[in-house]
């Protein structure tokens, strides 16, 4: 449990590292070397072809309407500058709003090439920037949304995601690695951030001394061919991190195929050699290393936390009573407390999570006023902390008890107190066909009209906990893969069809990847199938299941009979 | 010659499509030679011959820095696209018909 309660020093952004002169040196030296080059692709004197690696490694996207923009959120965690900052884009360079990914990143989709360069100086101005976010490299690094407050943390996580990011950023060797490489790490052995889907995933553990481990998956992925992945090795000390993470990459990169766009990814190394004749490798090449040079001693982990604010946490006796009244007397409120809140190591707070699923809303789109209401929410009752999760919502972190309601309260009149999270509507969505330039088919009006069949608060909680990711096309963004009802939009012939899978599951315990039910279907089709499955579910399920029990007990075949039988 | 689908015995014309180099937006080949926001302003083409050599003049704009990307569109005899995709790039995200070229009016960039 993290019990480092106070800032050491309160001018520093909570729950994040805050740049210091290099920081800000090196984003502007970046950004002067990209507004250089997009003068001379304006000019004429650098083709598109030249152009395109580019733009890629500074997170701008040609999509089907327009250029997008990724911009990272390092393991989550936005202060409320930040998303000023965020929210200040989405108003002066785009169309009022932005698009929260799986990827703890956020999108803008309206951006005009020629301003992108003052859009990336304001976003340094806030610490912010859209390294990572593209091309063959160590993208940003995910972490688990609850990181620094959960009961069960044995360390932060976040810490030690700092420490890759640096490590990463400016790694000659992992620039141009065989394909993009994401990792994610959580700070407890409970996996909140589906640690056996990434290419690593790193969890904590306390070995037999009851000293913090890690462990560590490799070689998972979904896109065209899932794999979940294997452990590496599960009694890393923490000091050994970069080093051992160095090696799995060195190996990768020695190996990897890079002449096969769909090979050239961890997972199908991993899988042709076999995990073992994998670590084998791994572990040769770690014990040639020199691990002095790569040792994150306890100065070093001190200093990059030094860095971090953290939230003066003190004791409010009564408050949870008072958070039971506010329950008691309004029930809207409870069935929100009872959906979207988490629990906090410090028993006076709680964890408030925001989802921006909103019936009849984009999964994971924030407006301007939204991103300054969260901003200011976050400011009077999160010490200005914001957290984006992989699930496309977003947490505030620690509020005090007694405080909650007027949080809540606050939420409400920007429609950011949607009380479904984790529930049918919640449903997570990549931008799909009406965006984006890979795509098969659209995802978002499928989602929308899932969730509109399911938008009555009680017929909801009697479903109970499902999880639901809708695809425009196999790169799996939303992770339908390993969602319980998966959806993938396909192409034929021009037209959209959707394939339906279900039994997937995103974390540790229980991971699995979805099983194709059957051939695909138009929208409308796709949208009753998903109300069919769920009202066969509702029939048939027994006392306590949720909808993977009912999944996991049946198969898929009376599944299959139920959506197929009368189409 | 009009094109035909051999199957199906359809009309099939065509539009010369790019993004705008400016912003990425989507444009069309006007008559004219200017690029247009809107569908309806496009150049119509017969041939797939036709929209092939539209496409190759169409160089001049990308080596100008005005578009990227030139490509054809079958369209069907309503002049709207066949594929969902270009229907989407035609008309807007379907989730925000507020963004439908037809109701945002916007100057070109540089001009
Ligand atoms: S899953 Fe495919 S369509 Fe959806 S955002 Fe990712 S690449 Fe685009």
């Amino acid at each position: 449990m993290n019990n480092t309660l106070n800032n050491p020093n309160p001018s520093l952004a909570v729950g994040r590292y805050n740049y210091d002169a290099i920081d800000h040196q090196f984003l502007k030296e970046r950004i002067n070397q990209f507004r250089s080059q997009i003068e001379r692709r304006i000019s004429g004197e650098l083709s598109e072809d030249e152009f395109k690696p580019l733009r890629l490694m500074n997170g701008v996207y040609l999509q089907l309407h327009s250029y997008m923009l990724r911009v990272a959120i390092p393991y989550g965690i936005l202060s409320s500058t930040m998303l000023r900052g965020l929210a200040y884009v989405s108003q002066y360079y785009d169309r009022g709003y932005g698009h929260f990914t799986t990827r703890q990143n956020i999108q803008f989709h309206w951006i005009k090439l020629e301003e992108v360069p003052d859009i990336l100086t304001h976003l340094a101005s806030v610490e912010m920037h859209a390294l990572q976010t593209s091309g063959n490299c160590i993208r940003n690094i995910t972490s688990d949304e609850f990181a620094g407050l959960a009961a069960d943390e044995i360390l932060d996580p976040r810490i030690y995601a700092e420490i890759m990011r640096q490590w990463s950023t400016l790694h000659p060797e992992f620039t141009f690695l065989p394909r993009k490489f994401k990792i994610a790490i959580s700070g407890s052995s409970t996996d909140r951030v589906a640690a056996c889907f990434y290419d690593i995933g790193i969890l904590t553990r306390l070995n037999e001394e009851q000293k913090p481990v890690f462990e560590v998956w490799v070689g998972g992925g979904l896109g065209r061919i899932p794999y979940k992945g294997k452990v590496i090795r599960d009694d890393l000390p923490p000091e050994h991190l970069l080093a051992y993470i160095e090696a799995i990459i060195r190996v990768y990169n020695l190996h990897g195929l890079r002449n096969n766009l769909y090979k050239a990814r961890i997972k199908i190394l991993v899988e042709n050699l076999g995990i073992e004749a994998y670590r084998e490798q791994v572990e040769k090449e770690f014990a040639t290393m020199d691990l002095d040079q790569y040792r994150l001693s306890d100065e070093l982990v001190a200093q990059i936390e030094g860095s971090f604010g953290r939230p003066v946490l003190e004791n409010h006796p009564g408050a949870a009573e008072v958070l039971a009244k506010h329950r008691q007397q309004d029930k809207e409120f409870d069935r929100w407390v009872k959906n979207n809140t988490h629990p906090h190591f410090h028993e006076d707070y709680i964890a408030a999570v925001v989802a921006l699923k909103e019936v009849g809303q984009t999964p994971g789109d924030a407006s301007t006023e939204q991103m300054h209401a969260l901003a200011d929410l976050a400011d009077e009752y999160a010490f200005g902390e914001v957290r984006v999760t992989h699930l496309q919502n977003v947490v505030l972190g620690h509020v005090q008890k007694d405080k909650l309601y007027a949080l809540w309260q606050g939420l409400k009149k920007h429609r950011l107190a949607t009380a479904n999270l984790g529930l049918i509507t919640d449903i997570v969505c990549c931008p799909g066909m009406d965006y984006c330039s890979l795509a098969n088919a659209r995802s978002i009006p499928v989602a929308k009209q899932i969730a509109a069949l399911f938008e009555d608060a009680e017929l909801q909680e009697k479903i109970g906990p499902i999880n639901i990711g809708v695809d425009g096309c196999i790169n799996s963004c939303a992770h339908h893969h390993i969602m319980n009802i998966g959806v993938l939009g396909v192409d034929k012939k021009g037209e959209e069809f959707y394939q339906i899978k279900l039994g997937g599951s995103s974390y540790k315990e229980g991971a699995a990847i979805g099983s194709i039910l059957g051939a695909a279907v138009k929208a409308d089709e796709a949208v009753k199938a998903v109300e069919k499955l769920i009202y066969f579910y509702l029939e048939q399920r027994q006392e306590n299941e949720h909808f993977i029990d009912t999944y996991r007990r049946l198969g898929t075949a009376p599944f299959k009979e139920i959506v197929y039988a009368t189409a | 010659m009009i094109s035909t689908d051999q199957n199906t015995q359809k009309e099939t014309l065509f539009a010369l499509t790019a993004n705008r180099f400016a912003d990425g937006r989507v444009v069309w080949l006007t008559a004219q030679g200017y690029w247009s926001l809107l569908l309806e302003e496009a150049q119509i083409f017969s041939s797939k011959g036709d929209v092939e050599t539209a496409q190759q003049h169409a160089q001049k704009d990308v080596l100008s820095q005005h578009i990227l990307d030139p490509y054809a569109v079958e369209l069907n005899s309503n002049l709207i696209p066949q594929t969902t995709r270009e229907k989407v790039r035609a008309f807007g995200p379907s989730t925000h018909p507020e963004f439908n070229p037809r109701s945002v009016q916007e100057t070109m960039p540089n001009e």
